[in-house]
């Protein structure tokens, strides 16, 4: 059993959009299209429709008077571009409020909450352009006149020396010119932290820890004496 | 300037030395009004300054008393909140218990410190104690009140006073603000189902022919209802602020092909928590603005959200030119600034920090949780929520 379709707009483009909608969504069936209310009057005598896609402004005859002259409605699918008529949808009983343009995944669940039964639609649309895979976290420092890239769960640690800062990676050691504490505003709160003056450590590699020292990979980092007791906190 | 802030400011320094001079002036009123009372008859006005001036001193605490209880307590707890019967019980309760204090000090402090203190010739002997019965309790309850009264009524005054102007000067400039952002708002709007319907009639023809234009029309316009029709109210779902926010990224970085690279992680449940509309996204703007397209080398761009109980907090990193051709700062970050300062007072904290090669900002907001009910009440409004 196929959920009958009618779709009443007075744009063809409009009307076009959710002709590939309803055409591409499995249990639903295009039964006809008309171009205003008048003309979707004459077909309903005609033959019953079980949801309407109906536009609101229309000449002539619009979308809401055409709804309260019929006797018996149909599931009703407002599309409109106005937000105003959000308000008197309501008033009328209508499943659902389609703001244009509609997302396919916006238009399956205004159907769906006009036919629950039938939840087992899914969409046979190519899904939204995917969103690409989680890139993981990164920032770029300038070392030796090139932007060089250094993903943040290949930093050791981060040493400062005068005005410059050293990140020592799973790689090669990266020296570039900025202050360890911009570096700092630069990192995730949770991942690093602050051990020392001079020091931020990556939490993740952290081998082992004392009241005073912190081990990553074979190095040996102090902690500061005024950081102490935050770091600890954390590591604990 | 230094005139209105030594009224109004709140900072400690000019608060204690308006409260000083409040008192000194209080002790010196009292002092020289009471030199008035024709008692000792035997002595003239001058000679009848230092008693009056030590009772002024003496029943000084009780006046401090009322007035004090009466500008932090019963002002703003009952009288700023409408809550004038409680107001008016505490009222009772803080008069009669000043008359208590009153009361203990005319019977036994007055006199035993006026005598170690002051030439026995200048002391005025009526004592209330010395009257009959009752009325000597009744008198020693009115030496200290009456003053009490005076002072705290005008204290009370202006405490009020400045609560309603400062008030005042708040919501004039909240509606400043809101005016003029309904102005934009105003212009935009004179159109706007043309603009949708012809940006659904592009949607329609680009469908068939380019995935990416469509994407691009559709992300184009959540972003302008989100701008026209949600922007108007006071709080938005941070669910939908971050939302735009990508979209906004996904429709700049077309302009970039791949050379932009980008790291982007936000929150997945955002938990009820609600935001002022546009608090984020003037930022990710002006990163695009002023940073990125700007940048030959390698243009960057990170954008860290986390929320911790209801605090959210917005890392943004992004390239920017080493030597930048023209420097300004944007005028959306000053206005985010404004409305920051209006609507988040204290709630907020934003660091904008701008390095050789790299501009960071980091913005923590405490935010309000709004639990969505909307969706589950049938006979609502749901619908015009419920646009994405």
């Amino acid at each position: 059993m196929s959920i009958k379709c009618l779709i009443v707009d007075d744009e063809p483009p409009a009307r076009e959009v959710l002709k590939r909608y309803v055409e591409e969504t499995p249990g639903l069936e295009l039964r006809g299209e008309c171009a205003n209310a008048v003309q979707a009057l004459g077909f309903l005598q005609q033959q019953a429709i079980d949801l309407i896609f109906l536009d609101i402004r229309m000449p002539q005859l619009t979308g809401v008077d055409f709804l309260k002259s019929l006797k018996h409605t149909p599931k009703v699918i407002f599309t409109t571009a106005y937000s105003e008529y959000a308000l008197e949808g309501y008033e009328l009983d209508i499943v659902d409020f389609l703001m244009k343009p509609v997302r396919f995944e916006r238009f399956l669940k205004a159907v769906n909450k006009a036919f629950p039964l039938q939840n087992a639609i899914t969409p046979t649309l190519e899904p939204a352009p995917e969103k690409e895979k989680r890139i993981e976290s990164f920032v770029y420092f300038r070392a030796d006149r090139k932007m060089v890239k250094v993903l943040l769960s290949d930093i050791l640690y981060i040493e400062s020396m005068k005005d410059y800062v050293k990140v020592i990676t799973d790689g090669h050691p990266i020296i570039t010119k900025q202050s360890i504490s911009s570096v700092e505003t630069m990192l995730p709160e949770k991942k690093f932290i602050r051990t020392h003056r001079s020091f931020i450590v990556s939490v993740d590699k952290i081998k082992s820890f004392t009241n005073e020292l912190i081990e990553i990979g074979k190095t040996e980092i102090p902690i500061g004496k005024l950081y102490r007791n935050t770091v600890l906190k954390v590591l604990e | 300037m230094t005139q209105k802030a030594f009224i109004f400011s709140n900072k400690p320094e000019y608060r204690i030395k308006r409260h000083l001079l409040f008192w000194a002036t209080w002790v010196v009123f009292m002092g020289f009004l009471y030199a008035f009372t024709p008692l000792p008859s035997r002595l003239n006005y001058l000679q009848r300054l230092p008693n009056s001036t030590t009772d002024a001193v003496l029943y000084l605490p009780i006046h401090i008393f009322l007035s004090y209880t009466l500008m932090y307590f019963l002002i703003p707890r009952y009288i700023v909140k409408g809550r004038y019967l409680l107001a008016v019980f505490w009222l009772v309760v803080l008069v009669l218990a000043t008359g208590c204090l009153s009361a203990i000090v005319s019977l036994y402090v007055l006199f035993p410190v006026k005598e170690a203190l002051l030439p026995s010739h200048l002391i005025v002997r009526y004592r209330p104690s010395d009257s009959p019965g009752l009325s000597a309790f009744y008198l020693s309850l009115l030496a200290g009140l009456r003053g009490g009264l005076s002072v705290g009524g005008i204290a009370a005054a202006i405490k009020l006073m400045k609560h309603w102007y400062t008030e005042g000067q708040r919501n004039l400039r909240l509606q400043k603000e809101n005016a003029e952002s309904q102005l934009q708002i105003l212009k935009a709007q004179v159109h706007p189902h043309f603009l949708f319907n012809t940006l659904n009639n592009i949607y329609s023809f680009t469908q068939n022919t380019s995935s990416t234009a469509s994407a691009m029309v559709m992300g184009l316009s959540d972003i302008l209802r989100y701008m026209l029709y949600e922007c108007n109210k006071p709080l938005v779902p941070l669910a939908k602020e971050l939302k735009m926010t990508e979209e906004y990224i996904d429709l700049e970085r077309i302009r970039y092909g791949n050379a932009l690279e980008m790291d982007i992680n936000l929150p997945g449940d955002t938990d009820g928590l609600h935001v002022a509309p546009l608090m984020l996204l003037p930022f990710i703007e002006n990163c695009f603005k002023h940073g990125i397209s700007n940048i030959l080398d390698q243009p960057w761009l990170s954008l860290h959200v986390t929320i911790e109980d209801r605090t959210m907090t917005m890392k943004l990193l992004n390239s920017k030119p080493a030597r930048p051709s023209h420097r300004t700062p944007g005028i959306g970050i000053d206005n985010v600034r404004k409305r920051l300062a209006l609507l988040y007072p204290g709630k907020h904290e934003l660091v904008i920090n701008e390095e050789e090669e790299v501009f960071i900002v980091i913005l923590k907001l405490e935010l309000a949780v709004i639990k969505n009910t909307i969706n589950s009440q049938p006979n609502s409004l749901a619908f015009a929520a419920a646009t994405n």
